[in-house]
């Protein structure tokens, strides 16, 4: 068996709770030096709101990394290469 | 230019034949770029100019552009010309500068109050530079032609502000390449065009609020212009200039020229720079023409396009083709023909009519009776759009084309779906990293995304690259394994793996008493922007709706501004850009 690629096993089941994605979403974004606070708690009248803000990421943490990482890949395929590895020469504008 | 080929080869042998450019160059060249492209958005070794005002913008001369001599129109208000139209009348001296000047800006200030397609009108500097232009030597093939500019384009001595907070002030001491290069060729900045904030919704303004409407619809703030692009469509739809550039991230040009019955063009990644163009997604940003015609867009695209320094997504491409010969239209034996043997591809679900929603049960209540009605409704909607479909195929295979179906390459639901398409967020918030520091009310409404972009694991973001290029491979072996282009509904793949894209009307329906513009999209190979207006041209040459033109707004009738609705968060987190 390939050791990078090994039997496939169901997803875990996201057994996380909203106010602990809270936590590691206002964890994640002050190691970044962004600030969410200066937002009005809850506000319907405001363009944005810590409430709204936070329920979107919820919602993105729930889905897209997980389905991210259920799409299994080759790691000997479709290796990113670094611009311009295989750039110029070729038409106009070229090297 | 020279085009690198192998003597003797079948590539070779097809553009001595003057075939199209997908026939002429390797797709898997394209996929080498896209490849590198992904890369180097990761390591962070492009975008380094793109926010630098201090970089000087040069315009370079671009491809040649030969104008058609098109003659001058019965239409009595120039506004009404198309481009190639006014162009010609101008070189001619059959219309000035200044008349055609004076007649759009009759026209924003007649209407824009109420269709708000714009955010600044030049009006005293357009009015100059058409009398600069009446008085001297012609300057190029757009000599004279006043155009409407999406407000994410530089503009040396305009306020650029992209619907943003962060830009409200900003006054670009430069010029976009794109904006420059149409300049360069004598073309009239006539303003700057409302866009969804950051280029991520329909226009509103940075807090939410609606303000660009339909001008198909200039009474219904509900029924969309279309976005993010939606005040560039609203000009040229409402005659108010002659055409316009817009950008699309994920839709931004093809969803207004569809919703306002435009040709819309969304060019190969790297055929237009985008040095100068706040930036929304590394990858997959495309600056492009919304256009009254293939025409239109053909003069617009070869204006704008070519390689720049700045930005080296444009370097190394085969060079522009010839794409006023390709929007030309063909007869043969005196009967319109394509101008080449095109296979076009129908993907599953096409071409099929939605079923009508099960009735509501005898004892159901009035909401539920409500929403099947909306259901019902929307079903027949697409029923109508379903019978045009299958009337443009019927048209193009008299026009000589081989309609074939085409299954979808595996995996394409989730290589298509939302959660891959989030990969593009942390590209959108790399270059505003500092802003989020700062503040991140100065996002206003689009604030989400940004934020979500900051919690996407760099494993996540590298997976979901490595997963965009499988999709373009499945795309160019397995989706274009019979066909040259694919004719759909949305510009999904096609904006995520950079490949060009055209749309344009091809009927009208009616919606509570609205006529509306219906449009199609075609996507191409890598470069077959002139397969596409080819297609776009044959198309028009038999039919009339690239013509229509929405009734004069009734000022009175539009809802103030302020009283449009407004943009919800969730809504900017759903939207495609």
């Amino acid at each position: 068996m390939d050791p990078l690629n090994p039997a496939a096993r169901p997803p875990l089941p996201l057994d996380v709770t909203d106010e602990e994605l809270d936590a590691a979403i206002l964890a994640r974004l002050e190691l970044l030096g962004v600030d969410l606070s200066v937002l009005p708690e809850s506000d319907d009248e405001a363009p944005a709101d810590r409430r709204r803000i936070l329920a979107s990421a919820r919602r993105f943490l729930r889905s897209t990394p997980q389905a991210i990482a259920d799409f299994r890949m080759d790691p000997q395929e479709v290796p990113p290469v670094m611009y311009p590895a295989e750039l110029g020469g070729r038409g106009e504008g070229g090297r | 230019m020279t085009r690198s080929v192998t003597t003797g080869s079948p590539r070779n042998k097809a553009i001595a034949e003057g075939a199209p450019t997908d026939r002429t160059v390797d797709r898997r060249d394209f996929l080498r770029r896209a490849a590198a492209l992904g890369a180097a958005a990761s390591t962070g070794a492009l975008g380094s100019t793109l926010l630098r005002p201090s970089v000087a913008a040069a315009a370079a001369t671009g491809a040649p552009l030969r104008m058609p001599d098109t003659a001058l129109p019965q239409e009595a208000d120039p506004a009404f010309f198309s481009l190639a139209e006014a162009a010609a009348a101008i070189r001619r001296r059959e219309l000035s500068a200044s008349e055609l000047v004076e007649a759009c800006l009759a026209r924003v200030e007649r209407y824009d109050g109420a269709l708000l397609a714009f955010n600044t009108v030049v009006a005293d500097e357009a009015r100059a530079a058409a009398r600069a232009a009446d008085s001297g030597p012609v300057r190029g093939a757009l000599h004279g032609v006043p155009l409407a500019i999406k407000d994410n384009f530089y503009t040396a001595g305009v306020p650029t502000t992209a619907n943003s907070h962060i830009f409200a002030d900003f006054v670009p001491e430069w010029d976009a390449e794109a904006w420059a290069r149409l300049r360069a060729r004598g073309a009239i900045l006539l303003g700057k065009t409302q866009m969804g904030p950051l280029a991520t919704s329909r226009a509103t303004t940075p807090d939410g609020e609606t303000t660009t409407l339909n001008a198909w619809a200039p009474s219904d703030p509900s029924i969309s212009p279309g976005g993010s692009s939606s005040g560039s469509a609203t000009a040229v739809a409402a005659r108010m200039a002659l055409s316009s550039t817009g950008t699309q991230t994920g839709g931004s040009i093809t969803s207004p020229s569809m919703a306002q019955g435009l040709t819309g063009l969304k060019p190969t990644m790297g055929r237009v720079s985008l040095r100068g163009i706040i930036p929304l997604t590394y990858t997959r940003d495309h600056p492009g023409p919304l256009a009254r015609d293939a025409m239109d867009a053909a003069i617009m695209l070869t204006a704008m396009a070519g390689p720049d320094a700045g930005d080296p997504r444009t370097l190394g491409q085969p060079p522009l083709p010839d794409l006023v010969t390709a929007a030309t239209p063909v007869l043969r034996g005196g009967t319109p023909r394509l101008r080449w043997s095109t296979r076009i591809g129908v993907v599953p679900g096409y071409l099929d009519a939605p079923p009508e929603p099960p009735a509501p049960a005898a004892d159901a209540g009035e909401e539920d009776r409500r929403i099947w009605e909306r259901r019902r409704a929307a079903a027949a909607r697409e029923a109508e759009s379903v019978a045009l479909r299958r009337a443009m195929l019927d048209t193009f295979a008299q026009l000589g084309a081989e309609i074939v179906e085409v299954s979808l390459p595996a995996d394409w639901d989730t290589l298509t779906s939302g959660d891959f398409n989030n990969v593009r967020l942390p590209e959108r918030s790399e270059p505003f990293l500092e802003v989020l520091r700062d503040d991140v009310r100065r996002f206003g409404v689009s604030l989400s995304p940004w934020i979500n972009g900051l919690l996407l694991p760099g494993t996540a973001y590298l997976r979901g690259q490595r997963a965009k290029q499988l999709l373009l491979r499945r795309v160019l072996d397995d989706l274009f394994a019979d066909c040259d282009v694919v004719v759909q509904a949305s510009p999904i793949p096609f904006d995520i793996v950079g490949l060009p894209l055209i749309t344009f009307p091809i009927g009208h329906r009616v919606d509570d008493g609205v006529t509306l513009p219906v449009g199609t999209i075609l996507g191409g190979l890598p470069w077959a922007e002139d397969r596409l207006l080819s297609l776009a041209a044959g198309w028009q040459a038999v039919t009339e709706w690239h013509r229509a033109r929405p009734e004069d707004p009734a000022v009175e009738a539009a809802p103030p501004a302020g009283e449009r609705g407004r943009l919800e968060v969730w809504e900017v987190d759903a939207f495609g850009e």
